[in-house]
């Protein structure tokens, strides 16, 4: 659908949950004009329901035979969340600091809850973007055909001069990672920060990730790390593929969750936490592959073996996680010099 | 030589016979006025008697919201929409009346719900010798303009567009209609609208209507609404074009309309190939348009052309991405190649597009029964596949 596609992959192993990257795009994107409810990126915690809550059980994208499912359109109020904020004033009178609405749902709602009981509980961060599909479920949606995918990096994008509003993108988007501006009646998406593109630079939620944990390149350029990990390792793989649209975000699995403890309360020797099961319901059974070379790949580290690897997963310099083209490149940057 | 006036008169009266109950049955009769009623509520307007049109649920196309597809199965909802019309040499102002028990209006706190809309299309063009648009957004060589309404908390937002079919629709500053208003009244639970449409100078007698609704408490918006077959609003003191009322009033004449159960037995044997049709949907929806409630948006010229030269109007169908072949080639970026078989057109010889449906040239008697099928249906089946 387009010429080239420019893709992100997710290190789930480094991500520390700091949401960095969600007020990146916040103060970046979403914080005026109708948008204030979005959160372009968000960061949840899985298990869990994420944002909007449930979204995973709201339908949408391709059926096994190519063809657009029916999807839902969820609320602001009972799966958004309605942004709300704090008595910051009154607590110097002594009073007791809680909202000042009653809020019911938002964006982290269940952050840090995860799953299984105590001391064998786990949980683990996933951070979402709009996925740039390379079969778009939204695009394929929209009645007034207002969603183009631009053809020199396969961002997918709302035309807001033809949006009208209608909000079957939406329904359609099986990640829910399309919204609805209310106060401009038009759908409004994560755009892969496409002028810092335009001017080499990777996406704000990208360029502040403290845990660096987000690689942005070209699938076809070889001899970037995105493709190295999508398709030469094959450990990075995306989020629900079974969804059929074909997703541009990719991610390393976790695979260095902590062990299991017994009865006794000592950990049990190669034991896993993180239950494979429901890494596999999230990214497919395509996650065993992805790791088993990860944990073949840090056993030749651990023996002192080379792992080119691990050294792209370690990232020493946050500046080569990005390509965003190929064309020769300052290696430096130097800061202004303030007279 | 006798003989032959007699068939002539006696065709003349079968003209003049169907014309009249074409225009009994199609026709709004514009009162003339030199001051047009102004608002919603203007009293002028209750001296004027309304004449009501059907309006039933798009069924043709199939969208993707899981819950208004539910409701959509729950029952037809607001069926009729009464109109009213007065005109002055520059223009034709049309009342607009509907039911609806739920006033809903645009929101800024929510993001599921939508609002009552209603929308009036007419043709660019229209006359003897021009075939009416498409009713679905009008097609590639007639478009149509569309004016719509949506209701707000304080009124309503206007908004004009003109259109070339399906996924065409483009905003453009209003030039087809110009004032319009819309109000609701609590105590009836009624809808009201105001339409003012400007006359040109060479406006025939007869002006081309349809009517959109959109119900916000069941969803609708976009392809979720009921709408009307073409309609007419006849302007006071111009002559009638009697070749193109005869044209219009196909259908009205004896033996236009065949037999219904043949038809139907027909369209089941033959149509369901590729069409749904009430109970008998053997193909994947979007495959080529539902006719499950093709009767009640279309006039009977309309399908009996469609039968006969397909190509002459090509619906390009919903978005061409909403389907792909799973397991067809991958592009380098891992993407699907839409599905041609769901696409309604081929490319022509000429670079144009060829309607995939191909010339059915049935007997005229046959023909008359499949017409006759089709107008029958009223999309007042419910399931929906």
């Amino acid at each position: 659908m387009s010429k080239r596609q420019l893709a992100m992959v997710m290190d789930l192993n480094k991500c520390i949950g700091c949401q960095t990257c969600t007020v990146a795009c916040k103060t970046q994107w979403t914080n005026r004009n109708g948008r204030e409810g979005m959160y372009w990126n968000n960061v949840e915690t899985k298990p869990g329901d994420g944002y909007p809550r449930k979204w995973e059980e709201a339908g949408g994208g391709f059926d096994g035979g190519g063809n657009l499912k029916d999807g839902v359109v969820p609320s602001r109020y009972s799966d958004y969340g309605v942004p709300w904020d704090y008595n910051g004033d009154e607590i110097m009178a002594g009073r007791e600091f809680k909202p000042q609405t009653d809020p019911q749902v938002g964006p982290n709602w269940d952050e840090d809850v995860g799953a299984g009981d105590f001391p064998n509980s786990y949980f683990f961060y996933l951070p979402r973007i709009c996925n740039h599909c390379s079969n778009p479920s939204c695009l394929a949606a929209c009645p007034r055909e207002a969603i183009f995918k631009r053809n020199q990096d396969g961002i997918v994008l709302v035309d807001l001069n033809r949006c009208e509003g209608n909000r079957l993108c939406i329904a359609a988007c099986p990640y829910k990672k399309i919204y609805f501006n209310t106060k401009l009646s038009k759908s409004e998406k994560c755009i892969f920060c496409f002028p810092r593109i335009e001017k080499g630079l990777p996406p704000a939620c990208a360029d502040q990730c403290v845990g660096r944990i987000r690689f942005v390149g070209y699938l076809d350029d070889v001899e970037g790390q995105v493709y190295k990990l999508v398709h030469q390792y094959k450990v990075a793989i995306p989020l629900h593929p079974e969804y059929g649209t074909e997703a541009n975000v990719y991610y390393v699995p976790p695979m260095a969750g902590p062990r299991r403890f017994d009865k006794a309360g000592k950990p049990i020797e190669g034991s896993e936490r993180l239950p494979t099961p429901y890494l596999e319901h999230l990214f497919g059974p395509r996650v065993h592959d992805a790791l088993k070379t990860l944990h073949a790949e840090l056993d030749k580290r651990k023996a002192g073996e080379a792992s080119e690897l691990l050294d792209t997963l370690i990232a020493y310099k946050h500046s080569d996680m990005f390509r965003l083209d190929t064309r020769p490149r300052p290696t430096g940057f130097k800061l202004p010099v303030l007279k | 030589m006798r003989g032959h006036a007699i068939f002539l008169s006696c065709a003349l009266a079968a003209t003049a016979s169907a014309n009249e109950a074409f225009l009994r049955a199609e026709v709004v009769d514009a009162v003339a006025a030199t001051k047009l009623p102004m608002s919603v509520a203007d009293p002028a307007w209750q001296q004027l008697s309304a004449r009501s049109f059907r309006i039933s649920p798009q069924r043709t196309v199939r969208l993707n919201d899981l819950r208004s597809n539910e409701v959509l199965k729950s029952g037809p909802g607001i069926s009729e929409v009464r109109v009213k019309a007065a005109a002055t040499a520059q223009q034709l102002r049309l009342w607009l009346e509907w039911d609806d028990p739920a006033k809903e209006v645009v929101r800024e706190d929510e993001v599921n719900v939508f609002a009552d809309s209603i929308a009036v299309e007419v043709p660019e063009r229209s006359g003897r010798g021009v075939r009416l648009p498409a009713i679905g957004m009008g097609d590639a060589e007639q478009h149509v303009g569309v004016s719509m309404l949506r209701a707000t908390k304080g009124g309503a937002l206007a908004s004009q567009f003109i259109a070339a079919g399906f996924g065409s629709l483009t905003r453009q500053a209003p030039a087809v209609m110009t004032t319009a208003e819309l109000q609701y009244d609590d105590a009836l639970k009624r809808w009201r609208a105001v339409f003012t449409i400007p006359i040109d100078g060479d406006r025939r007698a007869l002006v081309p209507v349809a009517f959109a609704v959109w119900d916000g408490a069941r969803g609708e918006r976009a392809g979720y609404k009921r709408l009307s077959s073409w309609h007419f609003v006849r302007l006071p003191n111009r002559p009638l074009d009697d070749a193109w009322v005869k044209e219009l009033a196909y259908g009205f004449f004896p033996g236009d309309l065949g037999d219904v159960a043949r038809g139907k037995a027909l369209a089941e044997a033959v149509c369901v190939a590729c069409h749904h049709l009430p109970g008998k949907a053997l193909t994947p929806p979007g495959l080529a348009p539902s006719l499950v409630g093709i009767g009640a948006i279309s006039t009977p010229r309309y399908l009996r052309d469609s039968i006969t030269t397909p190509s002459a109007v090509v619906l390009p169908g919903l978005n061409p991405n909403q389907h792909y072949v799973a397991n067809g080639p991958r592009d380098n970026n891992g993407a699907l190649p839409n599905a041609d078989a769901f696409r309604w057109w081929s490319p022509g010889p000429d670079g144009g597009q060829v309607s995939k449906m191909p010339p059915f040239a049935f007997p005229p008697e046959q023909l008359a029964d499949l017409v006759a099928f089709l107008k029958s249906l009223d999309g007042s089946t419910l399931e929906q596949p």
